[in-house]
């Protein structure tokens, strides 16, 4: 009896909610829609200039409705996801060495600290420019 | 002529059974596993094509001892149970690649995943996801391949020289650089957990990627500029969004995700140096 191959792969269809599968799929997602509160933020800057251009009243009233609780929190939120993105980035820095001790990457945890630092050093440096601290 | 048999009459031959009632299979000789009192139930993914036009489940529950692994169970269940039950394996040991399947979801070699591990009843064993199923557990690895085969994965030289001067040397030193991406051993793990493949099946994906690495990284290459323009393209190392999942399940710890975003630094490195220098020193 002759013999018939049956050759029919299966293309199985992944699920939408495939990103709750587990806990380092969300964080990616996450850290994805970090860059949705970066661009607000971009936004309100611009919010910013336009009042400031728009004369003294307007830049007053800006500066007000900036002080609100609301926009404390609003400016609060996009703090904690550019955070998130910025130490997720450094970690992913990691996995590039920048050089090597005897022949082998250094630890994650020196190159993560390394430019913890720098980050932290220009970001006085900008703080100094700006308000004159510290 | 004697002792010749006298040819049975017509009549004396039993009749064959009815067809619609197949005589079961010769159990073959294999017994329970010694000392197994437990018993694990297993939900395993099933596809057969030529019975089935939709892949479905199917319940086995065996007994087992704390030693056995989850390719000791398919063994068990195809041995004892179900002969029919397809799925792939080779050295047992974590070496071959070959028996890959997703285990409550995540991508395992059932080699290497003990069964007294699995705390969930029924255990589900599925096909590596993102891939076309062919046969219960097993899935095409044609594409894989053909990913495999792009990246130029062979030493290229410029100038060969003769065999009678002898092999390219190395140092310790020198092999240190790339011996992390060599040990892969092309189960697609990395794939089976890669949320970018699984959303574009043209993506070069994990260890396509760590295998051009481990090449640029080795000091007797020399055919960078092809390998290096062969993966960096838009469905190459620059679609991966680094989720980083890939370097989680990788059971040889070969960490394809670093290996991608190096290829990047790389890439984007030669790029910088090609529109800033001037021909003669790139
Ligand atoms: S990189 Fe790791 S997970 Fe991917 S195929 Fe190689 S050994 Fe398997
Ligand atoms: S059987 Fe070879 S890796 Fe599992």
């Amino acid at each position: 009896m002759a013999t018939q191959t049956v050759r029919k792969p299966y293309v199985r269809h992944r699920s939408a909610w495939w990103w709750t599968k587990n806990p380092r799929y969300l964080l990616f997602q996450v850290r994805e829609l970090t860059s949705v509160f970066v661009v607000a933020y971009a936004f309100l800057l611009l919010w910013q200039l336009w009042a400031l251009r728009s004369g003294p009243e307007s830049y007053d009233a800006f500066l007000q409705m900036w002080y609100s609780r609301p926009m404390v929190i609003v400016n609060g939120i996009i703090l904690a996801f550019a955070l998130l993105h910025s130490v997720t980035w450094f970690a992913a820095t990691t996995k590039v060495p920048l050089f090597r001790i005897h022949g082998r990457p250094p630890p994650v945890a020196l190159t993560i600290g390394i430019y913890v630092a720098i980050w932290i050093v220009l970001s006085l440096v900008v703080a100094k420019l700006l308000y004159g601290v510290p | 002529m004697a002792g010749a048999p006298a040819p049975k009459p017509a009549s004396a031959t039993p009749p064959p059974p009815p067809r619609s009632v197949p005589p079961p299979p010769p159990k073959p000789a294999v017994p329970a596993p010694k000392g197994s009192s437990k018993t694990i139930k297993l939900r395993i993914g099933r596809y057969r094509p030529e019975r089935s036009a939709e892949p479905f489940y199917q319940e086995f529950t065996i007994p087992y001892r704390d030693d056995m692994v989850v390719l000791d169970a398919l063994n068990y269940i195809k041995d004892r149970i179900d002969p029919t039950l397809a799925y792939r394996w080779s050295c047992r040991m974590g070496i071959c690649g070959s028996c890959g399947a997703d285990v409550e979801g995540s991508p395992k070699l059932t080699c290497a995943l003990y069964l007294k591990d699995l705390r969930k009843s029924p255990v589900t064993i599925e096909p590596l996801a993102n891939f076309a199923v062919l046969k219960d557990l097993i899935v095409d690895i044609e594409p894989f391949m053909e990913k495999l085969e792009s990246v130029n994965p062979y030493i290229v030289r410029g100038d060969e020289k003769p065999i009678e001067r002898g092999e390219y040397r190395q140092t310790p030193e020198e092999l240190e650089l790339y011996r992390q991406q060599s040990l892969c051993i092309n189960c697609m793990l990395c794939y089976a957990a890669c949320p970018v493949y699984g959303h574009d099946e043209k993506f070069l994906g994990p260890a396509a990627s760590a295998l051009a690495l481990r090449y640029e990284m080795d000091s007797r290459d020399q055919g960078s500029e092809e390998r290096l323009a062969a993966v960096a393209t838009s469905h190459g190392i620059w679609q991966c969004t680094f989720v980083g999942e890939c370097s989680v399940v990788c059971p040889k710890h070969v960490d394809p995700a670093g290996a991608i975003q190096q290829l990047k630094a790389r890439a984007a490195t030669r790029l910088m140096r090609s529109m800033l220098l001037p021909l003669s020193t790139r």
